[in-house]
């Protein structure tokens, strides 16, 4: 696999050569997803951390959300699914719209719909891979037999080997995941919000703790699942080649605004250089 | 060259071989010091009590040797052995059940009622702070002598020390993987049996086998206060003046606690 260097070619306006798996060339179509209007966040009303946010994510889109480190990326991923409050806008997900903060109802909701990936893999990492996937059916109906694989329902033991098996980890599926890669961990989890059957993923950085070799594998693993069960997937990343390898769409926060909303397969080297100059 | 160091140490600091010294710490280690000394003179034997009690304890040795070997009465003390390790065992078994729970809600950042762990923190330290005697003479008299009031008063023990370790290690039980499951609308229940506990079990096991080892030799003293086990068996032999079986008692409870104290570190290192 040949891997996009952003840096090197210095080709002011040359679009980027084309990515390696199948995109979707346009979502106009598309229904939206997840939509922010003049979304704002501050915990200092002097220094905002975003302000007038306005952004639309399509069904079955992948959406990558780049910036420098401290823009504010992790923080909006969170304030969209609200997860945290906003100080003042409107969000629109699953066709539920809120604004400052959902309701605990809403909440709920919106929770049972979305499958988390964090930078660190944030499985239990005495517990075994199973169990681990196991876990993310917790929150649903008898949910208090979750907690370990051995007494979970055979229906909820099978989704989660299948889960496994998505991410060819299946083997693997008694082995305790401090035992496991760490690419290994993070596709474990990748398996823990897929079966929840989403229809959206959050992955805040999910390749951010690992070399870049496992890096790729996961990213390609995560945005070829997201495609091949049509969830959309958002993903927050600091590193170009992932936002512009695997996201049909690429979203850059820069000084607490949007400054980029384009198709990856549109963005140049200069697009690009300049979300992290000054 | 000699120039050179002589110029070096010219320009070195001086430091001093104690920091200052304030008033009211000086004031305060005289004071300290004060009250050990004072307490050594109240209490503690004059070298002239200790050289008379030499002879005593060699007469009291010479008529505890040899330990008795009664069959018959070893065969009593082995039943107040087994007994004594029944209270042991039942009575943590039952104080590490409670504790879990209460660790649980003592615990800050992980119990479901946050405002309330500072209560259970006190009750778990006024189980700690009452002496496992104290409690076994309460339950003697609410529950009546024998091996039930030793139960109690080791379970009630096991949770004043359990409770406290347990609660620890839930606080210290890694947040990542519970505020995963928490973002997939986890209960704090599901948080705790899925994330908190699988983490915390080696030190919950190491707590256990702790109170385990406490239990036992708690449990060998129970006995002087009617609360059951081989110390009833022993405070009669002292009372009756039967010295050899005393000496008998005596040598069974350090092979027992040495055996569970055995036993227990196998297992802790085995685990780590």
């Amino acid at each position: 696999m040949s891997i996009l260097n952003v840096e090197q070619p210095a080709v002011g306006g040359e679009r980027i050569a084309p990515k390696l798996h199948t995109r979707v060339p346009s979502h106009a179509t598309r229904v939206s997803l997840l939509s922010a209007d003049g979304l704002c966040k501050s915990y200092n009303a002097d220094k905002p951390i975003f302000s007038n946010i306005c952004l639309d994510v399509k069904e079955g889109e992948t959406v990558a959300l780049i910036g420098s480190n401290g823009a504010g990326k992790s923080t909006l991923l969170k304030c969209l699914i609200g997860v945290l409050p906003n100080n003042g806008g409107e969000i629109s997900i699953f066709g539920s719209g809120f604004s400052k903060a959902p309701s605990a109802k809403q909440a709920k909701q919106i929770r049972s719909d979305i499958g988390f990936v964090f930078q660190k893999h944030s499985l239990v990492a005495r517990a075994t891979a199973l169990t681990n996937v196991v876990h993310g059916l917790l929150g649903r109906p008898g949910s208090w037999r979750g907690w370990h694989h051995a007494l979970a329902q055979n229906t909820w033991r099978e989704a989660a080997l299948d889960a496994l098996d998505s991410v060819n980890l299946a083997h693997k599926a008694n082995e305790r995941v401090d035992q496991l890669s760490g690419g290994q961990a993070q596709r474990v989890a990748i398996a823990r919000a897929l079966v929840r059957k989403p229809k959206l993923f959050i992955a805040d950085e999910p390749a951010a703790s690992l070399d870049p070799k496992s890096g790729h594998e996961v990213m390609q693993r995560f945005v070829d699942l997201a495609k091949k069960n049509n969830i959309t997937l958002m993903f927050t990343s600091h590193d170009m080649q992932h936002a512009l390898q695997y996201a049909d769409r690429v979203i850059a926060l820069k000084s607490g605004s949007v400054f980029l909303d384009q198709n990856s397969i549109d963005l140049t080297p200069a697009d690009l250089k300049a979300v992290f100059d000054g | 060259m000699a120039d050179h160091t002589l110029n070096r140490r010219d320009n070195l600091p001086i430091i001093a071989r104690m920091g200052k010294v304030s008033a009211l710490q000086f004031t305060l280690w005289v004071v300290v010091g004060a009250v050990i000394l004072s307490s050594i003179y109240a209490v503690s034997p004059s070298p002239q009590r200790v050289v008379d009690g030499v002879p005593r304890l060699a007469n009291l040795m010479g008529r505890m040797l040899p330990p008795e070997t009664d069959p018959q009465f070893l065969g009593r003390v082995f039943w107040r052995l087994v007994e004594t390790m029944q209270i042991a065992i039942a009575g943590t078994a039952l104080g590490v059940l409670l504790s879990l729970p209460i660790g649980w809600l003592s615990a800050r950042g992980i119990s479901p009622f946050q405002p309330t762990t500072f209560l259970f923190k006190a009750l778990i330290s006024f189980f700690r702070t009452v002496p496992d005697l104290v409690w076994a003479l309460i339950f003697v008299i609410t529950v009546g002598l024998g091996a039930v009031a030793g139960t109690m008063t080791i379970m009630v023990d096991t949770i004043g020390f359990c409770g406290r370790f347990f609660g620890e290690a839930m606080e210290d039980a890694d947040k990542d993987s519970q505020q995963a499951l928490e973002a997939i609308g986890a209960s704090k229940f599901s948080i705790l049996c899925g994330a908190v506990i699988p983490d915390a079990m080696p030190s919950l096991i190491n707590t256990t086998l702790f109170a385990l080892e406490k239990a036992v030799r708690s449990s060998v003293v129970l006995g002087l206060v009617g609360a059951g086990g081989i110390g009833q068996e022993l405070k009669s032999s002292f009372d009756l003046f039967q010295y050899r079986k005393a000496a008998a008692i005596m040598l069974a409870i350090f092979l027992i606690v040495l055996v569970m104290e055995w036993v227990t570190d196998k297992l802790r290192r085995s685990l780590n």
